[in-house]
């Protein structure tokens, strides 16, 4: 776990940017950027864009939205707080 | 209902608390102990993002187009994962020269301008006191909702004209934000105290939002989806559960996306908690994924809310702006209520209280204090202390911006104005996005460029989306939508050029921002940066490296230090100034402030303390007042720069050197041991010819010397004793010879001399050469050799040499009398193969490889072979020449089988030396 | 009676030159053709003195040296070592394995003569 993830030892450095920057978890960070760009618009969004299949009662726009925003907020919880040990 | 004057006590209560909070977290930062230290904290007073208009109004957009309101909080979702990129540096770039605001960033980054910071300043208080007037509007609906018509207070409040319970909320906020806004003139300009009741006002209002959700989605109904399927069953509901069908549903959400991804870093208050307050760069860190975290949690029940209002009120029956006070006070449960009014009050007062200190910030430094110098006259040069102005100018931009947000609020009411300012205000403060991203990564910005950007997309944005929101708010004529200003129709303002298909916000955001970038693209580009603002583009592109490495100043002059520590003094007090003075000149190594030397950097340090009191532009006009300034040309300021970055690339160019001298070093120290390897090489093998050449000595000398001094030794032992010494000569003779081809072949120095060679033949010859000694041993020789065989290009006699020392050197192994040996010639397209197999004792397998070593002889034989032990080592040597290689295969006890094999068509490279035919 | 002489080496001419060289002095001598066989004539026939040869195949000079030393019954054995690795190293090493003297090759027969008779104390 140790690749990229040099934050703590810059700590006293400080050189977090750069280190993100140049190390893999400001790449991860950015293509997370990306990702949630693409998952939350047009035309991605138009195919779940439609009120059926339901789940549980749920519109589908509904629980795809949602469910993305969770993902991205996980993944970059992962990203950042498995980094830090 | 519940009684005015428990709404108005919980409320004072309240802010009680508030005030409680905010006091002990000043204590605590000024004991050192600062309890906003911290990861959580930060990302919590981060979410200062959700206003009143969060808590009220998404409940309320939810209600009229389903989803759509959503991409307010999915922008700094996606916005936060850039934090680390952009956030971080706004951070670095304020704390290297202390910069309180967003008017203060632009402005010192293009050339310390006073017009630059007052532009971006009077943006920032048009785009925000309408967006103040909103959280007041808020607070006094929800208490008109709470405390029922007939009740004292509401008669005061709405019978006392302007008096009312807003105005006194707006008074009671004022005070808080001065008390804890301007306690004294930090040089840092943060308020620990604040952000801590901001962050805990972050979770009472995450806190209360949460609670109406639960209390409609869990009580009043059955769970999510049980909301979900009873709206199912009324088409008004239901098509809420998809985006409006069609591209312009897209592209306003694509548009609210992108501009409240802005809004996260660049509304006043962001640019306050983010960046200002921020105590620790490494919080940014967290709060990636904390705040948007939050934004998730807050906005989790908006539309269960929304749909059980609006299934509860039916659709036009209550506002739903005020669902969330208006479901819990018709199912009676008042104590819900107030809980839920005190969040929406935690979410309105946090907005206003950062908002006001941060535009406040930015009317003083960049709008009043400029003003007040410049003209403040004799009696403002002679006084010494000008923190009390100072604090008064700051006290006073508060309040007055608190009484127009109020005035505000009163004059437009129920208009669209206010209701649709939360983006109008976003879509102001994107303007600020060019000049502030440039400022950040672009060194070619200049102030025109600046200027240019703010000024046009100010304009533009006022023109599309703030005169249209008059319009429809009934204070401009309907015509002016319909059909332009004075009937011009390209000049409608939400269609500017016939421009259609986009919503009224995602047109102005094009245009906006299309005239913005534009105008500072041009105008960057039509003179080159002069001295300050290439200066300035310099310390914020590479502020990493400017404030860690190698230290530039781009002021050059001459003053005294006692001048500017009064200087100084005057904006922070001349006690702390003397501090601050002080402690610099502890960490410059000086005992005291009069044997510090006025040089730059000394200069440098005053202005940055001043810039963090009256901004960076009056910052830099004071301290011209005191220090006798050098006028610095462009050339000079690249020359620093050149200096500078010459000095960057020495010290890199002494990194790369020390790399490689180690690396050098590491070779070298290979090398050596290589070279003590060669040597112990050199030295056994110098060892070995001397025990080889002394062997055949000793026999020759006892011998010679016997025979020499003896006479009487017997004919038969004479003869015997020559013969010996005859025989020895010969082995002599060999081994130099064998050393010297050795010695030749190693170094290189033989002359090789190829020609085409038919190895069938070099087989022949080297068996019959050695044919009358294999017979004098009574052993047998069988050659088999194909056909045809392909020609070899190689020293036909160097190749006799190799088969003839295979052959001799199985026959001394091969067994007197019985002993066979079997030459075997394959050969196909690519090699050709010779195996010379004895039948022999065989060579153990740990002997296989010792065997090609020089003076290793195989055999652990009572009868010495008369071998020089160089035969094989020579041979492997010509096969490698050739291309080839020679290798044994041997079993203990059943004779061993020496092959080589040569690559067909092999050529010399370097044909020096060899006899071309 | 005559001093019983063991000459060992590998080297098959030098045997015999030592041999003749040995007799002629009026010694009683035994060869051995390498380190082990050499071991095994020192106990069996107790010579006064082994010419050694240094490099010998199955055990070296050394080790034969190092042992016969070790073995108290054989304390009175006198030996004589030849190399034909000329360095000082070597003759230091061979005294320290408790050589009694030592004789570089190619040696000159009178030296060695003397060199026999001054370990076995005789007069020269």
């Amino acid at each position: 776990m140790e690749r990229g993830w040099l934050w703590r030892r810059t700590l006293q450095s400080g050189q977090v940017g750069e280190t993100m920057q140049k190390g893999l978890s400001g790449q991860r960070l950015v293509t997370l950027f990306l990702a949630g760009m693409v998952l939350f618009n047009f035309p991605l969004l138009s195919l779940f864009d439609r009120a059926a299949p339901t789940l549980g009662g749920v519109p589908l726009l509904y629980v795809y939205v949602f469910l993305v925003w969770a993902i991205l907020v996980g993944g970059m919880a992962l990203m950042i707080e498995r980094g830090g040990r | 209902m519940l009684s005015g004057l428990t709404v108005v006590l919980v409320c004072l209560a309240y802010l009680g608390v508030l005030f409680a909070i905010a006091h002990f977290g000043d204590r605590r930062a000024d004991q050192g102990r600062s309890i906003i230290d911290n990861a959580y904290v930060y990302a919590l007073s981060l979410a200062v993002y959700c206003t009143a208009w969060t808590y009220f109004g998404s409940v309320g957009r939810a209600a009229s187009s389903g989803i759509s309101f959503l991409p307010v909080y999915l922008g700094p979702t996606l916005g936060m994962a850039l934090a680390w990129l952009i956030l971080l540096k706004m951070v670095r770039i304020s704390k290297a020269y202390r910069i309180t605001s967003i008017a203060d960033f632009i402005a010192s980054r293009y050339g310390k301008s006073h017009v630059l910071g007052g532009l971006v300043s009077v943006i920032a208080l048009i785009g925000t006191v309408p967006y103040i007037a909103l959280q007041l509007k808020a607070v006094s609906s929800g208490i008109d909702l709470l405390v029922p018509a007939d009740d004292a207070l509401a008669h005061v409040a709405n019978g006392g004209g302007w008096f009312d319970t807003t105005l006194l909320i707006a008074l009671a906020l004022a005070t808080f934000t001065i008390l804890f806004g301007t306690r004294h003139l930090d040089a840092a300009e943060r308020h620990e105290g604040m952000v801590a009741a901001i962050a805990f006002e972050s979770l009472v209002k995450l806190g209360g939002f949460l609670a109406i959700g639960i209390y409609v989605t869990f009580i009043l109904y059955d769970g999510v989806g049980d909301i979900f399927r009873r709206a199912a069953a009324d088409p008004a509901l239901s098509r809420l559960f998809t985006l409006a069908q069609g591209s312009g549903a897209y592209g306003n959400w694509f548009t609210l996306t992108l501009l409240s991804m802005f809004s996260v870093f660049l509304l006043p208050r962001q640019f306050q908690v983010a960046v200002v307050e921020n105590v620790n760069e490494h919080h940014i860190r967290r709060a990636i994924w904390v705040f948007p975290a939050y934004l998730l949690l807050i906005n989790l029940f908006v539309i269960p809310i929304a749909l059980g209002g609006l299934m509860h009120f039916g659709v036009g029956g209550v506002d739903p702006d005020t669902f969330v006070l208006t479901l819990p006070l018709s199912h009676d449960h008042q104590a819900l209520a107030l809980l839920v009014f005190i969040g929406g009050l935690s979410a309105a007062t946090g907005m206003v209280i950062v908002e006001t200190i941060a535009v406040s910030t930015m009317v003083c430094n960049d709008l009043v204090m400029p003003l007040v110098l410049r003209y403040g006259g004799q009696g403002l040069a002679r006084e010494r202390d000008l923190t009390g102005l100072l604090l008064t100018i700051r006290r006073g931009a508060i309040l007055l911006i608190l009484l127009l947000g109020y005035v505000y609020f009163r004059v437009a009411g129920e208009a669209y104005a206010l209701v649709g300012i939360g983006l109008i205000s976003f879509a102001a403060v994107a303007q600020f996005a060019p000049a502030l991203l440039g400022a950040m990564y672009w060194r070619g910005g200049t102030h025109l460029g600046a200027m240019g950007g703010l000024s046009a997309g100010f304009l533009v944005w006022g023109y599309t989306l703030l005169l249209p929101s008059f319009a429809k708010s009934g204070w401009l004529d309907a015509s002016f939508l319909t059909e332009g200003p004075w009937g011009i129709g390209w000049l409608r303002p939400e269609h500017l050029f016939g421009m259609t298909g986009l919503d009224s916000l995602s047109h102005a955001l094009f245009w906006s921002l299309f005239a913005n970038c534009g105008a500072y693209l041009v105008g960057s580009a039509l003179r080159p940066p002069n001295a300050a603002e290439a200066g300035q583009a310099t310390m914020f592109v590479d502020v990493a490296r400017r404030t860690a490495g190698v230290g530039t100043s781009f002021w050059r002059g001459t003053g005294q230090v006692r001048d500017l520590v009064t200087l100084v003094g005057r904006f922070l007090g001349p006690q702390r100034a003397e501090d601050a003075f002080l402690r610099y000149a502890r960490l410059r190594g000086w005992n005291n402030l009069d044997e510090m030397e006025a040089d730059p950097s000394v200069v440098q340090f005053a202005e940055i303390q001043l810039a963090g009191a009256i901004g960076s532009a009056s910052a830099r006009a004071m301290v011209a007042t005191t220090v006798k300034e050098e006028v610095i040309g462009i050339d000079e300021v690249m020359e620093i720069l050149d200096e500078a970055s010459q000095v960057r690339a020495y010290s890199h160019q002494l990194e790369e050197k020390s790399r490689a001298l180690e690396a050098a070093t590491a070779e070298l120290r290979a090398a050596n041991e290589r070279m003590k390897e060669l040597d112990r090489l050199k030295d056994d093998f110098m060892s070995s010819v001397s025990h080889e050449l002394r062997t055949p000595l000793t026999s020759i000398r006892a011998f010679s010397e016997m025979l020499c001094e003896d006479p009487k030794i017997d004919l038969e032992d004479r003869k015997r004793f020559l013969g010996i010494i005859v025989s020895e000569t010969v082995r002599l003779t060999r081994l130099v010879n064998q050393v010297l081809d050795m010695a030749k072949i190693e170094s290189g120095h033989v002359e090789w001399q190829n020609a085409e060679v038919d190895l069938r033949e070099v087989i022949t010859q080297a068996v019959d050469s050695v044919s009358q000694m294999l017979k004098d041993r009574g052993q047998d020789v069988h050659v088999v050799v194909p056909d045809t065989v392909p020609i070899l290009w190689a020293d036909r006699d160097r190749l006799v040499q190799v088969v003839l020392n295979l052959l001799s050197n199985g026959s001394k192994f091969a067994p007197k009398e019985t002993g066979v040996l079997d030459v075997r010639m394959t050969a196909n397209e690519e090699h050709v193969r010779v195996d010379v197999t004895d039948n022999g004792p065989g060579i153990a397998e740990a002997e296989q490889g010792l065997i090609f070593e020089k003076f290793r002889q195989g055999g652990d034989i009572r009868d010495k072979p008369q071998g020089t032990g160089l035969g094989l080592p020579i041979s492997r040597q010509i096969v490698e020449h050739f291309g080839g290689r020679l290798w044994v295969t041997s079993q203990v006890g059943a004779g061993a089988t020496f092959s080589f094999e040569l690559p067909v068509g092999w050529r010399d490279d370097a044909p020096d030396g060899d006899a071309q035919p | 009676m005559a001093n019983k002489i063991l000459i060992a080496d590998d080297e098959q001419n030098i045997v015999i030159s030592l041999e003749f060289l040995m007799k002629r002095e009026g010694f009683d001598v035994t060869v051995a053709g390498d380190g082990e066989e050499a071991l095994k004539r020192i106990r069996e026939i107790r010579p006064d003195l082994v010419l050694l040869d240094v490099m010998m195949p199955r055990k070296s000079g050394f080790e034969v040296c190092q042992e016969v030393k070790a073995d108290s019954e054989l304390q009175a054995t006198k030996i004589l070592m030849l190399t034909a690795k000329g360095r000082d190293t070597e003759v230091a090493k061979g005294l320290a394995m408790g050589a009694d003297g030592y004789m570089t090759k190619p040696f000159s027969t009178k030296e060695l003569v003397a060199k026999v008779k001054t370990l076995l104390g005789l007069g020269a």
